[in-house]
């Protein structure tokens, strides 16, 4: 273990290049948290952040599962709003998804930040490493699929507020997909591999995974 | 020779709870599949519902924002804000439902690691009466919001340009931080005593995860 887990006192942290340090999450130019089991240079500004606890981060709880919520529920409520629009003729609901997508789209980066942070604290083990580095290149991708659906959007709405085209619908199915694909590795991270648990880095700590 | 306490002889006769026949013959997380679906559903409860509160928040303060808006050139109109408060609501009443009702599948398979104090000092058991309570409660409460919306929408604010009340939107923000502490509750009961955790609930059986998990 290059990066062995010491317990959280003993603990220093130091912002680093994650790749350099790691196979896994090795996302260029991404600053991650990362920590250093023994550390002979005192650097009382890092001393600033807070230690890290018994989930293995600086921060009582994940937070990137949180700001999740925001692309997930915006990302699909759109796509079903622009879908009930467009069967039920009912173009108001377009505004609606306008609006939702816009959410998604500004969510997303937010969820990156502390996804990519939380990743580097993560330290996956077995098949992990593997799914959190798919999970990582989705994440990025869906940031700009967001970004292209809701400039393409703001043009549909700026000329015809109230029709759609099926094109648009179209790339919406995609969009879920591609989330649904990223829920489900996200999920696979938490409930299988048990990342950022308390029995989990309690047992990498211990040296026993 | 039957007594008021069963003997052991007798408790092997007695038939397990259905609870317990199912939850022998699911995977180590405890369930009959692989990842638990509540949580997921919890992505759409909290997402709709802070960002419908949000977009009528922006609704009533629309006169404030209007300048912003128009210096981004976003053509945005308060109606069109309203309905995003009002369908997003909708739509969150609607799945928060299945939201709970997942939720009490799960916590009745729940088996949290036996000896575990959260980190604001509660047990297992403490914190699962409280999530489960605080959820159905927190489904009446954004069902009597939809109602109230509803009410604001097409009757009481029908023909004003600020779609809601204060109070309403002051009940919003206060559930807000409702939803903050209950959904802290239910991340507890994930990641500190392992429920359906495949690795976590592993681990507390003694396996290695080097070949378990691999």
């Amino acid at each position: 273990m290059p990066l062995g887990l010491s317990p959280p006192d003993q603990q220093s942290l130091i912002l680093g290049r994650a790749c350099v340090a790691k196979d896994h999450n090795c996302m260029p130019g991404a600053f991650l948290f990362l920590k250093v089991e023994a550390n002979p240079v005192p650097r009382p500004m890092f001393e600033l952040l807070p230690p890290l606890n018994d989930h293995n981060l600086p921060w009582m709880d994940t937070i990137h599962p949180i700001v999740v919520h925001f692309v997930i529920a915006m990302a699909v409520i759109t796509v079903l709003f622009d879908l009930i629009g467009s069967l039920a003729r009912r173009p108001g609901l377009f505004e609606v998804s306008f609006w939702n997508l816009l959410v998604a789209t500004a969510a997303i980066f937010v969820a990156i930040i502390f996804g990519q942070v939380e990743a580097g604290l993560a330290e996956p083990y077995g098949a992990a490493s593997e799914i959190l580095n798919l999970h990582s290149t989705i994440g990025w991708s869906l940031a700009g699929v967001l970004a292209v659906l809701t400039a393409w959007r703001y043009v549909i709405r700026s000329k015809d507020p109230t029709r759609l085209p099926v094109a648009f619908l179209g790339a919406g199915g995609l969009l879920v997909v591609l989330v649904a694909v990223q829920v489900t590795l996200g999920n696979q991270l938490i409930w299988t591999y048990g990342l950022h648990t308390v029995p989990v880095v309690e047992a990498i700590r211990a040296g026993l995974v | 020779m039957v007594t008021g306490t069963p003997s052991p002889h007798l408790a092997l006769l007695l038939a397990e709870s259905p609870i317990e026949q199912l939850a022998r013959s699911y995977g180590p997380n405890g369930l009959p599949y692989a990842l638990p679906i509540h949580p997921n559903l919890v992505h759409f409860t909290i997402g709709l519902f802070v960002i419908a509160i949000t977009f009528d928040l922006a609704g009533a303060l629309f006169p404030l924002e209007k300048r912003i808006f128009r210096f981004l050139q976003l053509p945005v109109t308060r109606a069109g804000l309203h309905d995003v408060g009002w369908f997003n609501l909708l739509a969150c009443a609607a799945i928060t439902f299945f939201t709970v009702a997942a939720g009490f599948y799960e916590m009745l398979l729940a088996r949290p690691i036996s000896g575990v104090r959260s980190s604001i000092g509660l047990g297992s058991a403490t914190t699962m009466l409280w999530h489960g309570v605080g959820g159905v409660a927190i489904l009446l409460v954004i069902v009597a919001m939809t109602v109230w919306r509803g009410y604001q929408r097409f009757s009481w604010r029908r023909d004003l340009g600020r779609q809601v009340q204060w109070s309403y939107l002051l009940t919003g923000l206060v559930l807000f931080g409702v939803i903050g502490l209950h959904g802290t509750l239910g991340a507890e009961l994930a990641a500190e005593f392992g429920v359906h955790i495949t690795a976590d609930q592993l681990l507390a059986a003694g396996a290695n995860l080097r070949e378990a998990l691999p």
